[in-house]
């Protein structure tokens, strides 16, 4: 991979990273840090990087980042714990927006691939290989996170 | 010489001992030092009855419950499996088909099917990296051979320039002489010679 190849695949995915960290962490600098560390990771393994799966590798790295950060973080100690909702007070209309605010709602794991899916539009093979989860527990995921997305705009249709 | 096991070291060789992967000649020191530790060699018993023991036959809960279930014919159990795959665009033909039917015939399943077409999430492309710039990495000279081009281009441009206002400079400063003048002049010193 040379330099020129390099910025180019920055250029072509360093925004599509930093809005899946953003929307997994809510968290600007721990974005920001998540997206640097994979490019770093992707320079020094360069020659052993397969160009192919360089988005996927990316996104590995981000994804693991996050995961380990809320592993570390005291208070995401469980990683299927469903995130409370830090508050209700603040609705809004635009459907978008609810649905951001609804994937709070969702444990790290069920929100990772849920944002692969729809950010990204990978399929579930490939959201198996980013999250090095199975078939199968991809989409039991998904079914599960998406239940809980349709349970809250359900039950916010009222304001949608 | 054979290893002696002691009460120092006696833990790192239990389980082998207990699985029985133990070489033979460590197997008999093994046997020695419980003989000489009898409390030991009831802690080894002991924990040789935890390994036999057997896991429960019957199921503590239903794996099934577990599984998505996507395949044959859509039912109560599995219809909602069948409208996210369809929301993501994941099922055959003949299976859309079937979902569209069972969605017009049931207003509450159509009604969850418009809340899981709902919740499909859009990014926001407005939201960028900051500082895209800081990731991206120089590039080498010699990774650059349009930059190289440009550069010996540039180098030759400002040569030659240099070159043409030394001339024009040059043929400024040159008053060409006179060819007559010099001619006489020449003439006179040669007549003066003769005379």
């Amino acid at each position: 991979m040379t330099v020129k190849e390099y910025n180019s695949i920055v250029d072509q995915h360093a925004d599509g990273m930093y809005r899946f960290a953003l929307s997994m962490s809510k968290d600007e600098d721990v974005a920001k840090d998540a997206v640097q560390d994979a490019f770093v990771k992707l320079w020094e393994r360069k020659e052993n990087v397969d160009p192919s799966k360089v988005k996927s590798y990316l996104f590995t790295t981000v994804h693991h980042k996050i995961i380990d950060g809320f592993r570390r973080d005291s208070k995401h100690q469980d990683i299927d714990k469903t995130v409370i909702l830090e508050s209700t007070s603040q609705k809004t209309h635009d459907l978008q927006e609810i649905l951001h605010e609804a994937l709070k709602t969702l444990s790290e794991i069920q929100r990772s691939v849920i944002l692969l899916l729809d950010y990204e539009c990978y399929n579930y093979e490939e959201i198996a290989e980013v999250t090095q989860l199975s078939l199968s527990q991809v989409k039991v995921y998904i079914f599960r996170g998406r239940q809980k997305l349709k349970e809250y705009i359900g039950s916010m249709e009222a304001v949608i | 010489m054979s290893l002696e096991i002691n009460i120092s070291n006696y833990e790192e060789y239990a389980m082998d001992c207990i699985d029985g992967t133990l070489s033979h000649e460590l197997k008999t020191s093994f046997d020695s030092f419980l003989i000489l530790n009898p409390e030991i060699a009831d802690e080894i018993d002991a924990l040789r009855d935890f390994e036999k023991l057997e896991p429960s036959l019957a199921p503590s809960f239903d794996k099934n419950a577990l599984k998505v279930n996507f395949s044959g014919a859509i039912s109560n159990e599995n219809y909602e499996d069948y409208l996210i795959a369809s929301v993501e665009g994941e099922l055959n033909e003949a299976e859309e088909k079937a979902v569209q039917q069972l969605v017009a015939s049931n207003p509450i399943i159509e009604k969850d099917y418009s809340l899981y077409k709902k919740s499909i999430i859009s990014p926001d492309m407005d939201v960028v990296y900051p500082a895209k710039s800081s990731l991206r990495k120089a590039i080498p000279l010699w990774q650059n051979t349009a930059q190289v081009a440009y550069r010996v281009a540039a180098v030759l441009i400002v040569a030659l320039g240099g070159m043409t206002i030394w001339n024009v400079i040059n043929e400024e400063m040159y008053v060409p002489r006179n060819g007559m003048e010099d001619y006489t002049a020449i003439e006179i010193m040669l007549e003066q010679k003769m005379e």
